[in-house]
């Protein structure tokens, strides 16, 4: 596969995963292309892997987590429109909207766990490899932001039932 | 509704721009560098040239008694080629470094500590993290390594809910090489949990408090 071929194929794939990480459409268009640009240059070696997209991919997640880069001030999940447009009951609303602020209120390395798993379906064996962490760590990230999710819905239930 | 099927339906709803697709598409596609037919030759010359004259200088400056950055494959046979694992034990990072079971002698192990996410939020755009050193090693004649972890001193912006500390090892292997992982100390009392890591770098494993995972490697 050339490089040429490998970008129209999997860039919609890669910029998904990149929304999914970030919750942010213009980081993730920025730090897609600027892994594409660095696979360029190394395509010839990339190619040759069992799994060149697997590769990329932890590329793509490596580049979101580099804290030293100019995302660290991005606020994720701020955008509620990063999904499609659709006719919506205001509670649908209201529960996506909570839904988004408890996701921006967990470490990027939770929010990257949760996205790899929910969003690109894989295992925590698979979400390892693309850390670059054990199991154990993936099982522990995924424990904590689920819990903190939970209890974050606790509590806005507990919120509407007093206004109610 | 449970969280995880919140979660599922959350994800599954996330659609890429197809704008931004497009853009990306076309502004890496149209950047690629014209590739001479004579730069490939030019640069696997240079590279055999540097290969060679880095092979004569070393022979030509080497000590007469060199120790060697990987001991053979003598297993168990040879003093100085059985690898040495030191038990875990709180307070500490210990391990090994090998290449298909045998010790590598030289390697550096680095643990540092990443900022916990409150200071990663107030940090500005393009400013450099800071990481906090927990402190570094050098293998032993048996690929061993210890690293002390003074939990009392690490300073509170490196804890992550006052328990935990992200941490970032890493590999620098003297023959070139290295890698990186990723893992959380957990801190009870005062105390380190005790860490015991064992990375093959013929294998490309790492093996932390038993548990193996495929190690990357740059």
């Amino acid at each position: 596969m050339t490089f040429e071929e490998y970008v129209h194929r999997r860039t919609g794939a890669l910029l998904g995963l990149a929304v999914a990480v970030s919750g942010d459409r213009h980081v993730a268009e920025d730090v897609v292309q600027d892994v594409l640009i660095k696979v360029q240059t190394r395509w010839a070696s990339i190619e040759r892997l069992d799994d060149p997209h697997a590769y990329v991919r932890r590329m793509v997640v490596n580049e979101h987590l580099s804290w030293r880069r100019k995302w660290s001030r991005v606020v994720p999940f701020a955008e509620v429109a990063l999904f499609d447009d659709r006719p919506d009951d205001a509670s649908r609303h209201a529960d996506r909207a909570a839904l988004i602020q408890a996701l921006g209120s967990l470490t990027r390395r939770q929010r990257t766990v949760l996205a790899l798993r929910f969003y690109e379906g894989l295992n925590d064996r698979e979400i390892a490899a693309v850390l670059g962490c054990g199991e154990g760590s993936v099982r522990t990230h995924a424990s904590r932001a689920l819990a903190a999710l939970r209890a974050q819905g606790d509590q806005l239930l507990t919120m509407r039932e007093a206004t109610s | 509704m449970t969280v995880e099927e919140e979660l599922e339906q959350f994800y599954g709803e996330l659609r890429p721009d197809p704008d931004a697709e497009r853009r990306i598409i076309a502004a890496v596609t149209s950047s690629r560098p014209a590739v001479s037919w004579w730069r490939p030759v030019l640069v696997a010359g240079l590279s055999a040239a540097a290969i060679a004259v880095t092979a004569v200088l070393i022979a030509v400056l080497r000590p007469h008694s060199p120790a060697p950055s990987v001991v053979p494959a003598t297993h168990g046979s040879v003093a100085g080629a059985v690898v040495g694992i030191p038990p875990a034990r709180a307070n500490t990072v210990v391990g090994a470094v090998t290449n298909d079971g045998r010790p590598v002698v030289g390697a550096r192990v680095y643990v540092q500590a990443w900022p916990n996410s409150e200071t990663e939020d107030k940090a500005k755009t393009g400013q450099t993290m800071k990481l906090f050193s927990v402190g570094y090693a050098t293998t032993d004649g048996d690929g061993s390594f210890t690293i002390p972890v003074h939990a009392r001193a690490i300073p509170p912006r490196f804890l992550e809910g006052a328990d935990t500390l992200n941490v970032e090892i890493d590999l620098v292997l003297t023959a070139g090489g290295q890698a990186m992982w990723n893992t959380p100390i957990e801190l009870r009392d005062g105390q380190s949990q005790a860490m015991q890591i064992v990375f093959d770098v013929g294998r490309k494993t790492i093996t932390v408090n038993g548990e193996r995972s495929a190690l990357p490697m740059g």
